[in-house]
């Protein structure tokens, strides 16, 4: 036998091979990973993490995924962590605050304001910021429940950017710079809490 | 286990940043916010607003604020600083600022000219400025200590009432606020049992009050004491 058809008799008997045993090679490595999977005990939030951050042949997006959400928590964590902080002088230093927190006295704003397209209320206890009423059933009164220590308060209602400080539920009126303040005392003798 | 401890590592690092940058506001933060209003008179600025924050008559959070606010309104430099240049003083002076503060901010909000904030308006009615007010704050402090009503202090005598510093200060901004209403309200100071009127229904309605802002016996050692003639003194005090 010439060496020429010594290879390919040798060339056409390996391919013959391969073709019977095809069927061993086909699908193999989703096979092997599914057994491999099937025998691995499961362990919880660890086994979570180490499988999401396991190298792959694809596009790592498991692991984006898994370290953007560690970072979700951990910021919200910081978050609410940084809420429960204090600084020992705040409660001193910030007494409308520290009785929001503690939550005494539920005070009801009321504005009638039909027509209105934002309603808010200034005050020396929200430093003078809009703090918005709301008018849920569209009838044109817009109310706001602020809790507030007991105190004077002076303050006015903000319908669309007009200033209006005479609250026919106030206690009295100051001027102020020129315009009326409402006044309120919170936590009259009497008053309900 | 090395992925997991990074992780673990970087989550850690992102929840210390979270927490620093959710923090309440710092001295420092002022400090920063003033050298931004004012970089000339800073230092003597916030050497004073130190002594207000030990004193607690003046707050971190509501100083920042105020600061800020400054800085981002429209008016002329110099009313800029002289409103903080007039928190300052009045610290300086011993005396309760939340009034100021409050006024000033209230101002801005109500969109009115820095100079009319900073040094009101004549008219009729007038309106008071923080200059006129810091007036009313030092004149009220003088007339109680003339009536032997004092802060606590080791040298008070038998015959003098000493106040902690806050019944004290509350006092004082009370009293000055009402008196300041009252002119503001077009009344006239020569009229002193109305402006008596108008402290003692101040005072007795704090004092009412279920957690009272004044103590009851400060109110009425005050109005005991205190005359008509006193307040229109103090009045016109502004007027000069």
């Amino acid at each position: 036998m010439r060496v020429d058809s010594l290879d390919q008799a040798l060339s056409e008997t390996l391919h013959q091979e391969v073709q019977e045993e095809a069927y061993c090679i086909d699908r193999l490595e989703e096979r092997v990973v599914a057994e491999i999977e099937g025998r691995i005990p499961r362990r919880g939030l660890v086994d979570f993490f180490r499988r999401m951050l396991a190298p792959t042949r694809g596009v790592r997006i498991g692991q984006l995924a898994t370290v953007g959400l560690t970072a979700v928590v951990f910021l919200t964590l910081g978050v609410l962590l940084a809420g429960k902080i204090t600084s020992p002088h705040q409660a001193v230093l910030t007494p409308v605050t520290a009785s929001v927190i503690s939550g005494q006295n539920q005070v009801l704003f009321v504005m009638p304001a039909p027509g209105a397209n934002s309603v808010s209320v200034v005050g020396n206890f929200n430093g003078w910021e809009a703090t918005p009423l709301a008018d849920e059933n569209s009838d044109g009164i817009w109310t706001a429940n602020i809790p507030l220590p007991d105190g004077r308060y002076e303050y006015a209602f903000v319908v669309d950017g007009r200033w209006w400080g005479q609250d026919p539920l106030a206690d009295g009126y100051v001027h102020s710079f020129g315009e009326y303040n409402s006044v309120r005392y919170v936590g009259q003798a009497g008053e309900g809490a | 286990m090395r992925s997991l401890l990074i992780v673990l590592s970087v989550g850690i690092l992102l929840m210390a940043s979270s927490v620093f940058l959710s923090a309440e506001p710092t001295v420092s933060d002022v400090q920063q916010a003033l050298i931004a209003l004012t970089s000339s008179h800073a230092e003597e600025i916030m050497s004073a607003f130190s002594l207000g924050f030990t004193q607690g008559r003046l707050q971190v959070a509501s100083t920042l604020h105020l600061i800020n606010r400054l800085i981002g309104y429209e008016g002329e430099q110099t009313d800029k600083e002289g409103i903080v240049i007039t928190v300052a003083h009045t610290l300086q002076d011993a005396l309760p600022v939340a009034m100021l503060v409050e006024k000033a901010e209230e101002g801005m909000a109500r969109s009115v000219p820095l100079t009319v904030i900073l040094n009101g308006a004549k008219g009729q009615p007038p309106i008071l400025g923080l200059t006129q007010r810091e007036y009313l704050l030092s004149a009220t402090r003088d007339t109680l200590y003339s009536k032997g009503i004092f802060r606590t202090s080791p040298e008070a005598k038998a015959t003098t009432q000493s106040l902690s510093l806050v019944r004290f200060d509350t006092l004082v901004s009370e009293i000055a606020d009402s008196l300041a209403d009252y002119v503001e309200s077009g009344g006239s100071p020569l009229e002193g049992h109305l402006l008596y009127q108008q402290v003692s229904g101040r005072l007795t309605d704090l004092a009412g009050l279920k957690v009272p802002i004044v103590q009851p016996e400060d109110a009425q050692l005050v109005l005991e004491r205190v005359t008509p003639a006193d307040l229109t003194t103090v009045v016109l005090k502004i007027f000069e």
